[in-house]
């Protein structure tokens, strides 16, 4: 097969050239459009494969490598996920057909670029510690009320509380992650341009209390007030990054519109998902 | 791999196979085997029996299935081929398991 096709890591807005190796070695360079350029390899109409992890895992990394790189180069870089290839068609060449596609998305490419100049994502992911929650909860005088009536009373009655109890630690813990998720938001959103809840479907073993996960975008001059902040909220936290702008590539979308109500939503999923209270 | 290192490389992940911007479908190759791909790197990255126990491998592969259906929508490839990824993916599974064991 002959490499006719064009592998692309991402956009960038230049028309100077630029030479890199990506994946497996490949020569990468620039197709220039009128304002935006493709970050390119040539390639077969097939797409990278393997069953070996660790070569997965290097393919992945060399198309990231790409992206930092230009990132570094260009000051932002529009980024294209894991094996876009573009094929030739009829009538035209995967060149030819790229540089429609860069001209007829003009607008769109001009309205992220505007959003992601001068700007990087990391990921954050934020944890609490259930045992210490749950001492907390027990301290507060409602429960401790019950507790005191429910060793008072009969067995029967003692029964009842029991269950009333659960239910009341149970509300609690959802108000006190609910304020958490708040108090978290409310601080970080003053600090980022652009926020992103993460639904990742990977779960590590020692994330069995994350209370959320999320994208930020953020200037690159706010990055160590995002740190600091973190550093002195009392959070347990996790902070991945920079990553090209994966998560904020739709101009269209105000991201934190939609942020509060799915700080709602995930608060019941997230107990739900721990068996918080039964296991507590 | 240490923990801070794992979550890196978890966060890039789901970023690359997830997310970024996407062109126009008739002018890219089809990609169903991303799914593929994306299933033996975080196989190699997760305890599977962790996986197991989450019960996020049962979400994980309910969210390939839409990616295929999305995929098939896209390029219309042939229900055979798509069966025969998901007997590969179980294979896959099993095997990491029985290994792990």
């Amino acid at each position: 097969m002959s490499n006719n096709a064009l592998y692309i890591y991402g956009i960038i807005k230049t028309s100077k050239n630029w030479k890199e190796h990506g994946i497996k070695g490949n020569n990468v360079f620039l197709i220039n459009g009128r304002d935006f350029s493709a970050i390119a390899h040539r390639c077969e109409e097939k797409p990278y494969i393997s069953n070996n992890p660790i070569e997965v895992k290097d393919l992945i990394l060399a198309h990231n490598n790409i992206l930092d790189k230009a990132m570094k180069n260009f000051d932002a870089v529009i980024p294209l996920s894991f094996n876009t290839i573009i094929k030739t068609s009829e009538e035209k060449t995967a060149e030819e057909n790229l540089r429609i596609w860069l001209k007829d998305n003009k607008e769109n490419l001009l309205k992220i670029w505007d959003k992601i100049i001068g700007k990087n994502e990391y990921g954050i992911r934020i944890y609490y510690e259930k045992k210490k929650l749950l001492e907390k909860i027990k301290e507060l005088y409602e429960i401790k009320q019950l507790q005191q009536k429910s060793q008072i009373e009969s067995e029967g009655v003692a029964y009842l509380l029991k269950g009333k109890i659960k239910d009341e630690i149970n509300k609690k813990a959802q108000e006190q992650i609910f304020e958490y998720k708040q108090n978290f938001y409310n601080n970080i959103k003053e600090l980022v341009s652009d926020i992103t809840i993460n639904r990742s479907k990977i779960l590590l073993d020692e994330e069995k209390n994350l209370l959320v996960s999320i994208s930020i975008l953020v200037d690159k001059k706010q990055i160590q007030k995002v740190n600091s902040y973190l550093v002195n909220s009392n959070f347990y936290f996790n902070i991945a990054g920079p990553f090209a702008p994966y998560s904020f590539i739709n101009p269209q979308e105000s991201n934190f519109q939609d942020l509060q109500k799915s700080i709602i939503s995930e608060v019941s999923e997230t107990l739900k998902n721990k068996g918080f209270c039964r296991n507590g | 791999m240490d923990n801070v290192n794992k979550i890196g490389i978890v966060e890039l992940i789901d970023r690359i196979l997830e997310k970024g911007a996407i062109l126009n479908a008739d002018l890219i190759i089809t990609v169903a085997e991303v799914p593929l791909l994306a299933a033996n790197l975080r196989l190699a990255l997760a305890n599977v029996e962790t996986m197991i126990k989450y019960g996020v491998m049962s979400d994980w592969l309910e969210a390939t299935d839409i990616t295929e259906k999305e995929t098939k929508k896209n390029s219309k490839p042939q229900p055979a081929i798509l069966e025969e990824q998901k007997q590969e993916k179980i294979l896959l599974y099993e095997k990491e398991n029985n290994r792990k064991k």
